[in-house]
């Protein structure tokens, strides 16, 4: 993590995260979102979203206004652990892995092939499920009016009418331009939750404010996402991260191109303290050339994962995240009701329901097998844009399954390059920095080109890409890559990627 | 000019429904105080003593027994008064108890042998009637005057005729007085909720000239057209002419009340018109995983093959959803057998119902009409005139297989019952109790007839179709069409299964028609799916073939607003509505349209038109209050528009009940699903491939 953050590093904050929704407050000055995560989960038609948004102001008192298509009640929204959404952008984001040739002269030991598939390392098995449901799923708390550092208010009908008239009554500023943009969704019958942040209650450091992630789950037959609001507080470029999860299924958008990002690609060792720069120029340049494009940085199974930054996501993570709310009942389960609930203390009243709750989820956990958790795909999308350029809600579809960035030989001699149609999905940004072998080659055959660990044993962790949208940008691409780029139509300094770089130069 | 116009606005009156009924909430208006003249079940008889064929056809239709005469409507009726007490059920009564209603004998306790509760809805009901407007729940204006003929003289038999046939009659909109509901907090729902409306949804159908939907031709048909055709004149009624009258049967679809009369005539005559009024096809099939492909290609189906079919309902003639009538309690499913070339049914899939699914608070399903508890819908599986829904049915075929038993088919079958077997168990069971049994024996003294609730409700198939995988048969551009635009309805991800659809009926069409309509139906998904000059370019082409049509305008402002081009998408839909201007969702756009652009003053015009062809829009309504207060109307006229809108929402309850229906009920949120899939249940001991 120590080199994570040491090549990650923050710059000055003139870029900006999307999110789904806007601030406002009661003092005149500009607010600004800068950092935002979304994760949607998805089945049937339940939607459970959940995003983290980070806010730049003034340490005064402001308010997050979010659209959504049904008025919510309080048991739909609840409030997440930030660590969670950690793990889910690690475990997607682009990776920089380490290689050292073997050497060649090593004369493996007879293998018995198991299967005729890939060459290239399998995925580690997934975790084995857990026989009892967890008690806690990770969901910190139901959402009430008044939670950590928000006070949630689900507009009634009415104040959704009068929006603006709502947050004039309740002192707060409409950010200048805001209303032509709230307007629509209105008319249309939207409905709008405000999250009221007490300033006092947020840590503000350098003028930003982290907040814990807010989750909520709706039913809609449509599976959009609303970006338009997000950029009434946009001050320059927006990066969106989309991460979807569903069973079995990857997704891309409907309305903008898609492309994958390119993808096992060497690099040069020094990249190594400037992944992030380097994947923000292999960004841009691909958007470049596609422009408008959404970019497909990852769609893998989501409880494996090869290499991993990160342990992947667990049958607490996917709770956490919404599968508790996600599935409808393929059996019955038991209503519990409390005879003198009105006679308890509130506390010992919430303390019975979490019992309550506990036991449902166990019924409903039996009942699955643990299948619920199983046979999730993540996808993660990544949008970079302003007003002019990607002005309209994303609307999602779904895609077939695809693999690349493996370190999965084709016809056991070259390095899959780019995105292929596969049976299942193994698709990452991967990227790799390639130590050939520098021993001394003593046998008449030697085998160039086997990748693993150091000679001197143990493996660095991957390294992910994290908040690429603050990292310094515009660099050449050419001054990081090692192999060539083609489809950026960039030369490497060797053929092709997974070739130690000296046997080229013969 | 524009100052001009705003002053215009803010001195208008908001458009708002309905509600000077001193009946509320039924709506029913009578011109002076007093007994309606459908007071007595005497109607037949004293009308039938020179309407011979008339009263005879009345007899046997469901309008004759409307009433408390109805065993399935009293003991729903009967709850209600119970639970909620007796002004709810006058909105029951400003169709069904005229008589009741307009006596105050709604407000009272009613007995099985009070007459006026055995009236029905009778000749009277409806020859009485002088305005009609679109609300629904009986909003109807009646008058009082007598109806009858004082003598035989050519003048009075005149003054009679013109009385009794006034122009209303040959309208549609008497027959939204009674074909549309809603229900509200005066009936004891927690909110409003709109339940059987027939007659909106023929307005905004192709029989009614309105193809803003999807570009269609078929033969205009209203009401009268379609449920009281011609017929002979076999009994000397004295208005025959050229011996035909116009049929009072009512023919619809309630076999279950035929059946509890004894009628087997009737029974015959409702399922023979039922007959092929929708149509079933298995439109698209693939192997387990595969690609579908298009139907009836071969399928190498043989024993251990899992595979997956489409079937698509189409709703060929019914002018309105099918089924009609009231959506919750419909009886009508979908049954789809895998067979064996030896007849031997392999597995079935049953479980897809042709109705709607609607909860109480708690999420659980109302089954039994407590009509007082609707909340909402879950899910509405009926299907819209002239279009097409389609379910995914999963099969495994047996691993063991003779020789003899293949070639496999698959056999789909709608198979319609009138009301779901929950509600015809209550009228049952109520039949064994004293208060049943003096109803029924009323209802014998009265009309001379006796029912029998217990009675097994009739199955009628409607439609059904057979298919053999063996490649036999080609796939013509109608099916494809029909299933492509079933799957134009998909979870809003899965719309590339109806672009693949459409593709195919383009690529099928003989016709610049077809090919037109299958470019439309390109446009309407890569619309929905926000691919605005992909949808723009196929637009042009559709209307190349087409004309510019109420389809594509619509299409056109509806791929702009998804968009957010609200000043494009106004002028698209004002094009739309201007050809097809009984179409309401057309209206509602239009004013979202415009008032999302800023432009309030058209938006409440818009809006106002929407409201009168649907008074209780919600959108319309929501639309009309904000344009008011934002063109600055007085205080009272905001706060009237804007009650209005708030009363008629659609319910902030709705998802959160639901969403207890699929947290609780096995099955439901599967079934939220407009494309859902079933997996078809092996039948017997078969060993199955998985």
């Amino acid at each position: 993590m120590r080199i994570l953050a040491a090549v990650v590093t923050m710059t000055a904050a003139l870029s900006a995260h999307a999110f789904c929704g806007f601030y406002v407050a009661g003092g005149g000055a500009e607010l600004f979102n800068n950092a935002s995560q979304v994760v949607l989960m998805r089945s049937g038609t339940r939607t459970v979203l959940s995003m983290q948004n980070n806010y730049q102001g003034p340490a005064e008192d402001f308010a997050m206004v979010v659209p959504v298509p049904v008025v919510l009640q309080k048991e739909n929204v609840k409030t997440l652990s930030k660590a969670v959404f950690t793990k889910v952008d690690t475990l997607s984001a682009p990776r920089l892995v380490e290689y050292w040739e073997q050497d060649p002269c090593y004369v493996p030991a007879p293998v018995k092939r198991m299967s005729m598939r890939a060459a290239g390392p399998m995925p580690p098995p997934a975790p084995a499920p857990e026989m009892a449901a967890p008690a806690d799923y990770g969901v910190t708390i139901e959402a009430k009016f008044d939670v950590g550092e928000y006070e949630i208010v689900i507009l009634s009908a009415k104040d959704a009418l009068g929006l603006d008239r709502y947050l004039r009554d309740s002192k707060y500023k409409i950010p200048e331009g805001a209303e032509p943009l709230f307007r629509p969704y209105i008319q249309q019958g939207m409905k709008f939750f405000v999250a009221r942040v007490n300033a006092k209650k947020v840590t503000f450091e350098q003028g930003m404010a982290k907040l814990s992630p807010l989750r909520f789950h709706y039913d809609s037959e449509r599976f959009e996402l609303p970006v338009r609001l997000g950029l009434i507080n946009a001050k320059d470029k927006q990066d969106l991260i989309v991460h979807v999860l569903a069973r079995g299924q990857r997704y891309e958008v409907a309305n903008y191109p898609n492309v994958t990002i390119p993808t096992n690609i060497d690099l040069v060792p020094s990249t190594k303290n400037e992944f992030g720069p380097f994947y923000a120029s292999l960004y841009d340049k691909t958007v470049a050339r596609s422009p408008k494009a959404v970019v497909i940085e990852y769609a893998w199974d989501s409880s494996t994962c090869d290499p991993c930054p990160t342990p992947a996501l667990d049958e607490g993570d996917l709770l956490t995240l919404g599968l508790d709310v996600l599935d409808g009942a393929s059996w019955v389960v038991p209503e519990i009701e409390v005879k003198n609930a009105d006679k308890l203390d509130p506390q010992d009243l919430a303390t019975v329901k979490s019992y309550i709750d506990q036991a449902q989820n166990q019924v409903r956990y039996r009942h699955s097998n643990g299948r619920g958790a199983w046979g999730f795909v993540l996808t993660r999308l990544h949008a970079r844009y302003d007003k002019s350029s990607l002005g309209e809600d994303l609307i999602f579809k779904a895609a077939p399954p695809i693999a690349g960035g493996r370190e999965f030989l084709t016809n056991g001699t070259t390095l899959e390059q780019g995105a292929v149609a596969y049976g299942s999905n193994q698709f990452q940004g991967r990227y790799a920095i390639r130590y050939p072998w520098t021993g001394p080659i003593a046998c008449s055959n030697p085998v160039r080109g086997r990748w693993g660990g150091p000679p001197q044993g143990g493996r660095p962790p991957p390294l992910a890409a994290q908040d690429t949208a603050f990292a310094p940008r515009g660099k050449e691409l050419g001054t990081f890559t090692e192999s060539p780029v083609s489809e950026l139509g960039v030369s490497g300094k060797k053929q092709r990627a997974g070739q130690p770089v000296n046997l080229v130069s013969k | 000019m524009t100052a001009l116009l705003l002053a215009l606005v803010v001195a208008a009156e908001p458009v708002l429904p309905e509600d000077r009924s001193p009946w509320a909430p039924g709506l029913l208006v009578q011109d002076a105080k007093g007994t309606a003249p459908s007071a007595s079940h005497d109607d037949a008889k004293v009308c039938g003593s020179c309407h011979l064929d008339v009263a005879a056809q009345w007899k046997a239709s469901a309008h004759a027994f409307a009433s408390f005469n109805n065993p399935l409507y009293r003991v729903a009726v009967e709850r209600t008064r119970s639970e909620v007490g007796f002004s709810a059920s006058r909105m029951c009564a400003g169709c069904h108890d005229l008589a009741l209603l307009t006596s105050g004998g709604m407000d009272r306790p009613i007995a099985p042998a009070d007459p006026r509760a055995h009236a029905g809805v009778s000749c009277t009901s409806c020859h009485s009637a002088t305005h009609a407007t679109l609300d629904g729940n009986g909003s109807l204006t009646l008058r009082s005057d007598s109806a009858l003929p004082e003598t035989i003289e050519a003048a009075t038999v005149k003054n009679h005729r013109e009385r009794m046939v006034s122009p209303l009659l040959r309208t549609a909109q008497l027959c939204a007085g009674c074909h549309r509901s809603f229900l509200g907090e005066q009936t004891g729902n927690a909110s409003a909720f709109f339940g059987m409306d027939d007659f909106g949804a023929w307005q905004k159908s192709a029989f009614n000239h309105s193809t803003a939907e999807r570009p269609d031709a078929v033969t205009p048909q209203d009401c009268r057209g379609c449920h009281m055709p011609k017929e002979d004149a076999v009994l000397g009624d004295v208005a025959a002419k050229q011996g035909k009258i116009t049929s009072h049967r009512f023919l619809g679809s309630h076999t279950t009340l035929a059946a509890m009369r004894g009628d087997a005539d009737t029974v015959r005559r409702v399922q023979a018109f039922l007959k092929d009024s929708v149509r079933v096809e298995i439109a698209g099939a693939r192997l387990r995983e595969g690609p579908f492909i298009e139907v009836p290609a071969a399928l190498p189906l043989t024993g251990g093959a899992a595979f997956e079919v489409d079937v698509v309902v189409f709703n060929e003639r019914v002018g309105h959803r099918f089924p009609g009538s009231v959506m919750d309690n419909q009886g009508t499913r979908l049954e789809v057998e895998l067979v064996s070339a030896t007849g031997r049914v392999l597995a079935v899939a049953d479980r897809h119902e042709l109705r709607a699914e609607v909860v109480d608070v708690t999420g659980e399903p109302v089954h039994e009409r407590q009509t007082h508890k609707f909340v909402s819908a879950v899910w509405n599986h009926t299907v819209p005139a002239r279009d097409a829904r389609a379910v995914r049915i999963g099969f495994e075929v047996p691993l063991s297989l003779a020789p003899t038993e293949l070639p496999l088919s698959v056999r789909a079958r709608v198979v319609h019952q009138t009301r779901l077997p929950e509600l015809g168990a209550l009228a049952c069971r109520d039949a064994a109790t004293d208060r049943g049994r003096a109803f029924l024996e009323a209802a014998d003294t009265f009309l001379g007839q006796r029912l029998d609730p217990c009675v097994e409700a009739p199955r009628t198939v409607v439609a059904s179709q057979t298919l053999t995988f063996d490649g036999s048969t080609r796939l013509g551009f109608d099916a494809a069409w029909r299933r492509a635009l079933a799957l134009s309805v998909s979870l809003q991800e899965y719309l590339g299964d109806a672009e693949q659809g459409f593709a195919q009926a383009r690529a099928l069409a003989s016709s610049k028609t077809e090919e037109g309509r299958a470019l439309w139906g390109l446009a309407s998904i890569a619309g929905k799916r926000g691919q605005t000059d992909a949808a723009l370019a196929f637009l042009a082409e559709a209307e190349a073939r087409l004309g510019q049509t109420a389809a594509t305008w619509k299409t056109r402002g509806d791929l702009y607003a998804q968009v957010w081009r609200w000043p494009l998408a106004a002028e698209a839909y004002a094009q739309a509505a201007a050809l097809a201007p009984e179409d309401v969702t057309v209206w509602q756009q239009l004013a979202m349209s415009e008032a999302s652009a800023g432009r309030y003053a058209q938006a409440l015009t818009a809006a106002q038109r929407g409201i009168a062809l649907f008074p209780r829009d919600a959108d319309c309504l929501r639309v009309q209050a904000l344009a008011l207060m934002q063109l600055g109307a007085p205080k009272a006229v905001q706060d009237r528009s804007l009650a209005a809108a708030l009363q008629w929402r659609v319910p902030d309850d709705g998802p959160a009940a639901k969403g207890r229906c699929s947290k609780r009920i096995a099955g439901c949120a599967d079934r939220r699903n407009p494309v859902p899939f079933y997996r078809a249940v092996p039948t017997g001991p078969l060993a199955t491939a998985r």
